[in-house]
């Protein structure tokens, strides 16, 4: 037997550790794994939103000219708002979105307005990850409260298994079925430890900046709860409301081409538009850093003021701005998409995998709970299917306020059928079947209702995925190794 | 990015992929502790030459494709299938007394009382502890754009390692008083 290089850890070290790695898993498991599918799915929340409203077309470039053309439609559109916002096109993502306030809409390569920017669906998955649904402030705390519970379930993973690293690719995939678990599910976090740990502290430090602004306001910065947030992101100039000319966008989109040649600009903000004390906010995409992006600032006629420095100022300023594209996996185009979406569902397997155990565990001791396994088990399925069934429901018309009672009401149908019939296995496949159905629904609605316009690949390449996963959401529901009764299989007591 | 920078992420990416392939080779066959090293040696050889290559956002993609080689191992097997994680389980004989069972009222209120040191007083504590931290950080002139960022990951942190050390105490008493313990010191560092 090869000697291990990690030191020797207390048995009972270990046993505590695992009993605190137990507890916390079965406290927050349920909604950290609605947190995690939901943030999965979201990892192309971009391409779902196109896909879910595909009527516009691609915009792969908008001049300072369109630019400046679009911005007067939109304050001619939304005269009241306070902020004016160009989305422009970027190299994954070739549409161009203006709007204010009052909502965005698509804009041709003209720059004309071109109709609503509608995604119901994609908008319900952002809440529901971002706010569990929950009024927005208080959600996103509870989310990012989750983010440091998986944070301590990775330490405390990791204190409670000693030979993690010995053990770092065993994996047994047949036998005794509690084996098998706890292989899938330490194997994985072992090696997704580096996606969990940053996706868990920055989505922690994303919902939890407010209470820190809170915090360190009443004991550092005299109460002023505006003061870490200047520091870090910036502050905006005073306003001053006089009516003035609309501020030259396509001035400072000339400019930006001069001033950074290397960052490519994707979101156009005018602060304030149409008043004397208005300003123009560029953001540059800089590729070699994971920095959201740096903000350019110009006056109303396009004259550079300076950067806000999230590219190379302060070293907090670019630690707070890399939170957002580690965190959504916006770093690297589709192929990183496709990674964090894998990891994604590798980090599910992994809370799966440890409520499995423990159902198992407290199998193998005599002291079972089937009601509360096929509820889980409900659950663990139920949460794809009941996405793919919002989303089926939104292409028919469902409006999307109705998303999120449809999705929490459903989730709690689920698990009390799960309870009821007290079977995972037939639970799990049910809810595989229903999964199956909503997705293949969902691409039977789309095509029915768009397509004419099937021939552009950011609309015909989802709806093949989503078939793809239908595939073998089906193989995998109706494998006949699965039509034993688990409580066939089990041994008379 | 020019070729060279191409070329060095081609290269990071590469030596990566030995990498993990080296210590998924040296764990089949064990006894290699050199094997070991070397693969974790170009694991962090490749980090570097990413971060050469592409700054921070280099080396972000490059621990991706460590940890995607990773999961390409494992996805053999599982593609393959594995056991049904209800089916074929053997019960244990347990020929140990039963252990005596608290009230559930009581053991529900000690559970309730466990969530919340764990995760409220816990949370209190991890907030309090970093903004005296800032405090200790904190330049007298210029911005605390920094100290304000790490004191957020450290509220984190130490929220986190303050809720598994509070889990992995087994007596509530003791628990319990070095939560208050806890609460109080951090508070005190944050206010006074």
């Amino acid at each position: 037997m090869a000697r291990s290089i990690w030191p020797k850890s207390s048995k009972a070290r270990v046993d505590r550790s695992l009993s605190a790695h137990s507890v916390m898993g079965l406290v927050i498991s349920a909604v950290l794994f609605i947190v995690c599918v939901s943030g999965t799915v979201a990892v192309f929340e971009d391409e779902i939103g196109w896909w879910e409203s595909p009527g516009s077309e691609a915009v792969e470039t908008v001049s300072p000219e369109t630019a400046q053309a679009t911005a007067r439609k939109v304050v001619a559109d939304q005269p009241e708002t306070t902020h004016l916002y160009l989305y422009l096109p970027r190299d994954n993502w070739a549409r161009y979105v203006a709007g204010g306030d009052d909502g965005l809409q698509t804009v041709n390569a003209q720059g004309e307005l071109s109709g609503e920017y509608e995604t119901p669906w994609n908008d319900f998955l952002i809440h529901l990850h971002y706010y569990l649904n929950l009024p927005t402030s208080f959600g996103m705390i509870v989310v990012a409260i989750f983010g440091v519970m998986l944070l301590a379930m990775t330490i405390s993973g990791f204190l409670a298994h000693p030979r993690i690293f010995r053990d770092a690719f065993r994996f047994r995939r047949k036998g005794q079925a509690r084996l098998v678990q706890a292989d899938l599910h330490n194997r994985l976090s072992v090696w997704t430890a580096p996606f969990s740990v940053v996706v868990a502290l920055t989505g922690a430090m994303i919902g939890l900046f407010s209470v820190a602004a809170i915090v360190l306001a009443q004991s550092s910065f005299d109460g002023d709860t505006r003061a870490l947030s200047t520091a870090i992101f910036g502050d905006e100039p005073a306003a001053d409301e006089t009516p003035a000319d609309l501020a030259d966008i396509g001035a400072a989109l000339t400019s930006m081409r001069d001033v950074a040649p290397d960052a490519d600009p994707f979101l156009a903000i005018v602060h304030d538009p149409g008043t004397a004390g208005q300003h123009v906010s560029i953001y540059g995409e800089h590729h070699h850093r994971l920095v959201y992006g740096e903000m350019y600032n110009f006056d109303a006629a396009g004259n550079f003021t300076g950067k806000t420095g999230f590219s190379d100022g302060e070293a907090g300023q670019q630690i707070a701005m890399s939170t957002y594209r580690a965190h959504f996996g916006d770093f690297g185009g589709l192929p990183v998409k496709i990674a964090y979406f894998v990891l994604g569902i590798a980090l599910c397997m992994i809370i799966a995998a440890g409520l499995n155990i423990y159902f198992l565990k407290r199998e193998e001791a005599g002291r079972g709970m089937p009601r509360l396994a096929a509820a889980w088990s409900a659950l663990v399925w139920g949460t794809p299917a009941l996405l793919a069934f919002t989303l089926t429901a939104t292409l028919l018309g469902v409006p999307g306020a109705a998303l999120g009672w449809i999705y929490w009401l459903g989730t709690l149908a689920v698990c009390a059928i799960g309870a009821g019939s007290g079977n995972a296995i037939r639970t799990g496949r049910t809810m595989r079947a229903v999964f199956a159905l909503s997705l293949i629904g969902a691409v039977a609605v789309h095509m029915a209702s768009f397509i004419g316009v099937y021939g552009h690949p950011h609309v015909w390449v989802p709806t093949a995925c989503m078939a793809g996963l239908f595939i073998i959401m089906i193989a995998v529901t109706f494998r006949p190794r699965e039509s034993a009764s688990p409580r066939e299989a089990l041994p008379s007591k | 990015m020019s070729t060279a920078d191409w070329s060095l992420m081609i290269l990071a990416s590469l030596m990566t992929l030995a990498g993990v392939g080296l210590l998924f080779l040296s764990w089949k066959k064990a006894g290699r502790p050199a094997a070991i090293l070397v693969g974790w040696a170009m694991l962090a050889g490749a980090l570097v030459l990413s971060l050469l290559a592409n700054g921070d956002r280099g080396i972000a993609q490059t621990a991706l494709v460590a940890m995607a080689a990773a999961m390409a191992i494992f996805a053999v097997p599982l593609l393959g299938g594995i056991a049904p994680p209800f089916a074929e389980v053997r019960a244990r004989q347990n020929s140990a007394a039963p252990k005596a069972r608290r009230h559930p009222v009581l053991a529900g209120l000690s559970g309730f009382w466990t969530f919340l040191l764990a995760g409220p007083v816990a949370g209190a504590t991890a907030f309090f502890a970093s903004a005296g931290f800032f405090r200790v950080i904190r330049p007298a002139d210029g911005s605390p754009a920094t100290a304000g960022a790490i004191a957020i990951i450290a509220a984190i942190l130490i929220w986190a390692v303050l809720s598994v050390l509070l889990l992995i105490e087994p007596r509530r008493g003791r628990r319990s008083f070095y939560a208050g313990l806890g609460f109080v010191a951090s508070a005190a560092a944050a206010f006074i």
